[in-house]
């Protein structure tokens, strides 16, 4: 169902490109209409195969490395839950994203790493504050102080 | 030619480029030994220093950590059963029980200098390809060029594995993806909805990283990896030595195994992992005494070890003479030597040359410099098997962000780097490959360049060129396999 959503997303962005160039001038137009032509036709072949399919569901190609063949410290995981743990980690990313826009990233960046650690990765109070005063050497000593990284600001000035 | 051997020899000893060789070598050997991570994380986390540093330095960098990954993703294969990378899979099949025998510095030891001969195999290979290469590149024009690129998109087919058709189509829409911005030959703007950001296109370095490493992360943080316990990596130090004799007694298994690596990194899409594999069958079949291969025999250890080595130099042969990348880590550094404004083909053997053999002395120093660290510190290099991923998690989400937003250093970057996390993440849940994506995105601009000069030099003469018909009807004929084989394999349903 998954692979399915994503052809059909695939068909709707090719027909959305060649639709959309229709205003450009036919020497920038021309290289986009000898990618998208071929990538929806092929896209259409594709659907059309994995539609007729009715033969069983065969799972990927077991590989000898493999995530789930490593120990997890946490117990043994099941598919739902790693749905939802992915989503969380997605969040975090947001939620670091807001952090830099608001407080910079030298800021921002020492706050996710103090929140994630102690929050999310259940680290203890000394690794947490440790590793933390890492990434402010990191960040606002080597990259920021030493190497002079350029880095937008945040919303609020420090 | 010697003239650049020589100049190259003495960019790579200026002490700033020894020192970031250094560095990319210590990260190397790290990244090869957390399974999860790998080169490809450690390669576009590098990429914003394209900008920051000259060429050569940045492609000392990305190349000093690529060349060996592959040696100490050796560590967690034979002490725990674990492949670092998928290039040290076959290791396993020897190398652990070995381990289990007691002879773990036995098998790391042969693992090491297997692995930096191989590295040396790889690396000459690549130079003598070069008197080769050199003619047959210059001879092209644009339109053949523009073919060759063409050629190099359709072989992200078989970057794919099983699903040709797929990595078809995702190498088209990257080039689709490239076309946002400013179009450099017209003027014309292209879907950049009137945000300044999008004029000069997306910013490749948030691309790739969003591709290749949000997703990687995610799956460390998700699975909470632990490779090991504390206390069970044993003395390893003392039977090295044995393990190095035994490399060097099979000097010739050794030579045949890296020219197998060699092979399989010039033909695109056949990874680390058919390498590794390849040369392990080839053990199986050449030794006489079978008894003890999948139970312990060094021999099963040095054979895939010398391989996935020597596979580095193989792919860097395609990659730069015609800019067609045999893996998704070529495709890394496809993208980082465009940032640097280096265009794989006839530039790499003349204006470039030198940049070219640095790539070879930077292969050559990489392999010898991280195996001797691997023999001196092996002991303690295991020790990284202990550090708890989840740890590192954070840091690496640190460094990526910083890393995305060098692309502009605009607040957006890390919107593209966080899109791109998205698209990388569903299409691994998809079991889609991810590297014809992001070569789509890297070649399109080049194939777009090229297109529009054939037509502004010929019209539509061009395509009436021998050399254009002969590339043609090989482009047709891997679009035809891929279409062919979609539809012939029944087994192969909706994936994901």
């Amino acid at each position: 169902m998954f692979g399915k959503i994503m052809v059909l997303l695939l068909i709707l962005l090719f027909i959305t490109g060649i639709v959309t160039s229709s205003e450009w001038p036919m020497a920038a137009r021309r290289f986009l209409l000898v990618a998208a032509i071929p990538g929806l036709v092929l896209s259409l072949l594709y659907l059309l195969k994995i539609t007729k399919i009715t033969t069983r569901r065969t799972a990927p190609a077991e590989s000898p490395f493999n995530a789930h063949n490593i120990q997890d410290t946490e117990g043994p995981s099941n598919g739902a839950l790693l749905d939802i743990r992915e989503l969380y980690v997605f969040l975090w990313i947001l939620g670091f994203i807001a952090l830099v826009w608001f407080l910079g990233v030298p800021m921002g960046s020492t706050l996710f790493a103090f929140l994630y650690l102690r929050l999310a990765s259940g680290q203890s109070w000394l690794t947490t504050i440790i590793i933390t005063l890492g990434v402010v050497a990191f960040v606002s000593g080597l990259l920021v102080q030493v190497f002079r990284l350029s880095l937008p600001p945040g919303l609020i000035q420090w | 030619m010697l003239e650049a051997i020589i100049q190259a020899f003495l960019v790579i000893f200026s002490p700033t480029n020894f020192g970031l060789l250094v560095l990319a070598v210590l990260g190397g050997l790290f990244l090869g030994a957390i399974p999860g991570l790998g080169g490809i994380t450690g390669m576009t986390i590098l990429l914003p220093f394209v900008f920051v540093l000259a060429p050569d330095s940045a492609i000392i960098l990305l190349i000093g950590l690529l060349a060996v990954v592959t040696t100490s993703d050796t560590i967690p294969a034979v002490l725990f059963g674990v492949p670092g990378t998928s290039g040290a899979q076959a290791t396993i099949m020897d190398g652990y029980p070995m381990s289990k025998n007691g002879e773990a510095g036995r098998a790391l030891g042969a693992a090491y200098t297997s692995s930096m001969i191989g590295g040396l195999i790889g690396a000459l290979a690549l130079l003598f390809a070069l008197p080769v290469l050199r003619p047959l590149v210059l001879s092209m024009g644009a339109p053949e060029l523009f073919m060759v690129a063409l050629f190099g998109l359709s072989m992200v087919g078989l970057l794919s594995g099983k699903t040709p058709l797929v990595g078809l189509m995702l190498g088209l829409f990257g080039v689709m993806i490239s076309m946002i911005g400013q179009d450099p030959q017209t003027g014309a703007y292209k879907w950049t909805f009137g945000q300044a950001y999008l004029l000069d296109g997306l910013p490749l370095i948030p691309v790739i990283l969003g591709v290749f490493a949000v997703p990687e992360l995610i799956d460390v943080a998700v699975f909470r990896k632990a490779i090991a316990a504390r206390g069970s990596v044993h003395d390893i130090g003392r039977d090295m030595i044995r393990g190095i004799k035994d490399a060097l007694r099979h000097w010739f298994l050794v030579i045949r195994c890296s020219l197998i690596g060699v092979g399989t990194g010039i033909v695109p899409g056949l990874g680390s992992d058919v390498a590794d594999w390849l040369a392990y069958g080839h053990v199986a079949q050449t030794i006489r005494d079978k008894e003890k291969l999948g139970k312990g025999d060094v021999r099963g250890v040095i054979g895939p070890e010398s391989s996935s080595n020597a596979k580095v130099g193989g792919a860097l042969i395609p990659t730069i003479a015609f800019g067609v990348p045999g893996s998704a880590s070529m495709v890394v550094l496809l993208g980082a030597l465009t940032m640097a404004g280096v265009v794989p083909g006839p530039e790499m053997v003349t204006r470039h040359l030198t940049l070219t053999v640095t790539m070879i002395w930077t292969l050559v120093i990489a392999n010898i410099m991280g195996c001797l660290m691997l023999l001196l510190l092996g002991g303690y290099v295991a020790r990284l098997c202990y550090v708890p991923t989840q740890i590192l998690v954070p840091l690496i989400l640190v460094v990526v962000f910083i890393s995305a937003l060098q692309g502009t250093v605009h607040f957006a970057d890390l919107l593209v780097l966080f899109v791109f996390g998205i698209v990388g993440w569903s299409l691994r849940k998809a079991n889609w490959p991810r590297a014809p994506l992001v070569l789509g995105v890297v070649l399109g601009p080049i194939v777009g360049r090229y297109l529009f000069i054939s037509m502004q030099a010929y019209g539509l003469d061009w395509l009436t060129h021998p050399s254009v018909l002969v590339l043609g009807a090989a482009l047709a004929l891997i679009i035809t396999y891929s279409v062919w084989y979609a539809f012939r394999n029944k087994n192969l349903v909706e994936m994901g």
